[in-house]
């Protein structure tokens, strides 16, 4: 903005004294006058003095498109240091593991088998209930299609591939994701809040081997035992769809669900969900590790670590279709 | 003879550095308390003497022994060398009070027959007056016994030094005079040294041997105690006039 020149020559006492000791000794008073003026009414055009009521702009203020581009280029090397990070904690993770299976030492006693546990055994009722249903639903929904056709007897075939290829390992991943992996970032941010990080540390205790190893075997054992168990309860949904809705025979139902499922479709579906596990554990101990704060960081912390787990999930499990099917 | 040197330290987070230029030692068998108001790097010093926060410039030489914070070695050696007692006590909230003890003994000394393990981890909570709470959580336990269980799993290790960060905090004054008695009683009978972080002028007066007082990112007083209360300096006489 153009300075109010007039303001200031009109100024009396030791503000005006300073500004006479400035005046430029070349220019006689009449033309300094004159120069103020065209100044002065530069100053007080209409346009110009509409932009000085609405637009408070600073002359050295980046403008909007400068600062949209630090702001993206910002976020973006700032999300690209979180990538890393978070691939340093999987290398640290991994080696650890290694080391671990090698020299089977540097680990509480009894924490593997108390984590499987917890992620195996005490998942099953929840994952039970909700392959049950979403079972039953696929099934219903299904065979109002299929009478319309007459092809009945295809709600096997079609619940065998839709469940056991692509939705028990995706429900499996979302249920451990809310479960599994809500639990490991809130234990782990909660240390770190309160210092228990730092003693592990102090005492010559790794953090990430003592608390991510027993979690990552634990995930790796208990998977198998999800995904079996999710197996038949998610078919005993259709089952049960095809006999009271059909009439269709348990065992006619298997016998027909089994002749388009093949060992390669089972042994898919187990590594799916075990990535999937893999990918959960790893997300929880990213985001409680980086947890910083006071506690509001464990709720934040916490919720962040399901949204990376099933937006990581939904990722992973879109190669897989790349690559399998 | 001094167990920890620090030579023109600067210590800060990022690039910004809280503590400048400092220059100190910590003697051997002797309980010395570093001292200030809040926020004047207390804690930030603690942590990189304890090998948690690596400094910005300048050395820590921990028994004649440059303490690395680039080798994973250098620093677990450190590690087994020192006990630490958080603000919180930081007893991990999953295990009770022995297994929290015995956690350092299970991981690092794989040798050991739990016979061992239940004598050193027993013989560390009678030190601390807590026998009978061997198998509470640290959820059953008061501020003050929480902090006794911080320090007997410090002294778990047989460490060289052992740092306590703000050990009243939070406790009422019986309770934190009790605790003060304890660290003294722990000096004098085992010789352990002891680096004491506060504030809290009646810790200063019941224990200290020695006080490094820090003000303005500076080491402003380094001393024996006795030195400390007659010194005619504006900031320690304000200091002790507004903190008392």
């Amino acid at each position: 903005m153009i300075p109010d020149v007039t303001e200031k020559s009109n100024r009396t006492g030791p503000g005006r004294a300073r500004d006479n000791k400035s005046r430029d000794p070349l220019l006689s008073a009449p033309e300094e006058n004159a120069i103020i003026k065209k100044i002065d009414s530069a100053d007080r055009h209409p346009v110009d003095n509409r932009l000085k009521k609405t637009s408070p702009v600073k002359k050295n203020e980046p403008s909007l498109l400068t600062r949209l581009f630090e702001r993206t280029a910002g976020s973006a090397i700032s999300r690209w240091g979180q990538v890393k990070d978070y691939f340093v904690l999987l290398s640290d993770e991994t080696s650890h593991l290694v080391q671990y299976l090698i020299k089977r030492k540097g680990l509480y006693p009894g924490d593997i088998s108390r984590q499987i546990l917890f992620m195996g055994y005490q998942t099953l009722p929840i994952l039970i209930l909700i392959t049950l249903l979403v079972g039953i639903t696929i099934s219903y929904t299904s065979a109002a299609q299929l009478k319309l056709f007459g092809a009945d007897i295809y709600l096997a075939d079609f619940v065998g591939i839709a469940m056991i290829r692509e939705l028990i390992p995706l429900m499996t991943g979302i249920i451990l994701a809310g479960k599994v992996g809500a639990a490991v970032t809130a234990e782990i941010s909660s240390m770190k809040v309160l210092e228990e990080l730092d003693a592990l540390k102090t005492m010559g205790i790794d953090p990430v081997k003592f608390l991510m190893i027993p979690r990552l075997i634990a995930i790796t054992v208990a998977v198998p035992l999800l995904v079996v168990t999710a197996n038949i309860v998610g078919v005993l949904g259709g089952i049960l769809i095809g006999y009271f809705e059909f009439g269709t025979p348990p065992a006619s139902f298997v016998k027909q669900m089994l002749g388009v499922l093949f060992i390669k479709d089972i042994l898919i579906e187990l590594l799916k969900t075990t990535v999937f596990g893999w990918a959960v554990v790893v997300s929880a101990g990213y985001k409680g590790f980086s947890a910083s704060g006071g506690t509001e960081a464990v709720g934040r912390a916490t919720t962040e670590s399901v949204v990376l787990s099933i937006a990581l999930i939904i990722g992973l499990d879109c190669v897989f279709a790349f690559f399998i099917y | 003879m001094n167990i920890i040197e620090a030579r023109q330290l600067n210590i800060g987070y990022g690039e910004i550095p809280v503590l400048h230029g400092l220059d100190f030692g910590i003697p051997e068998g002797r309980i010395t308390v570093i001292l200030g108001k809040s926020g004047s790097g207390k804690t930030t010093l603690l942590k990189s003497l304890i090998g948690l926060l690596p400094p910005l410039a300048g050395e820590i030489r921990f028994c004649d022994t440059l303490l690395d914070f680039r080798s994973e070695k250098s620093l677990q050696d450190h590690y087994r060398r020192i006990g630490v007692l958080y603000q919180n006590a930081a007893l991990l909230s999953s295990l009770n009070l022995f297994e929290n003890i015995a956690l350092p003994l299970r991981i690092h000394r794989t040798d050991l027959r739990e016979k061992d393990i239940r004598e050193q981890v027993e013989k560390r909570l009678a030190q601390v007056g807590l026998e009978q709470s061997g198998g509470k959580l640290p959820g059953e336990l008061s501020g003050g016994m929480r902090k006794r269980a911080g320090l007997a799993r410090a002294l778990v290790q047989e460490p060289k030094i052992v740092f306590c960060d703000e050990p009243s905090a939070g406790l009422d004054p019986i309770t934190s005079t009790q605790l003060d008695r304890l660290m003294i009683r722990l000096n004098r009978e085992t010789g352990t040294t002891l680096a004491v972080v506060t504030h809290e002028l009646r810790s200063v007066e019941a224990v200290a041997d020695r006080v490094l007082v820090l003000h303005d990112g500076r080491v402003h007083f380094d001393g024996e105690f006795g030195e400390l209360i007659t010194q005619k300096d504006p900031f320690i006489e304000s200091f002790f006039l507004r903190t008392t």
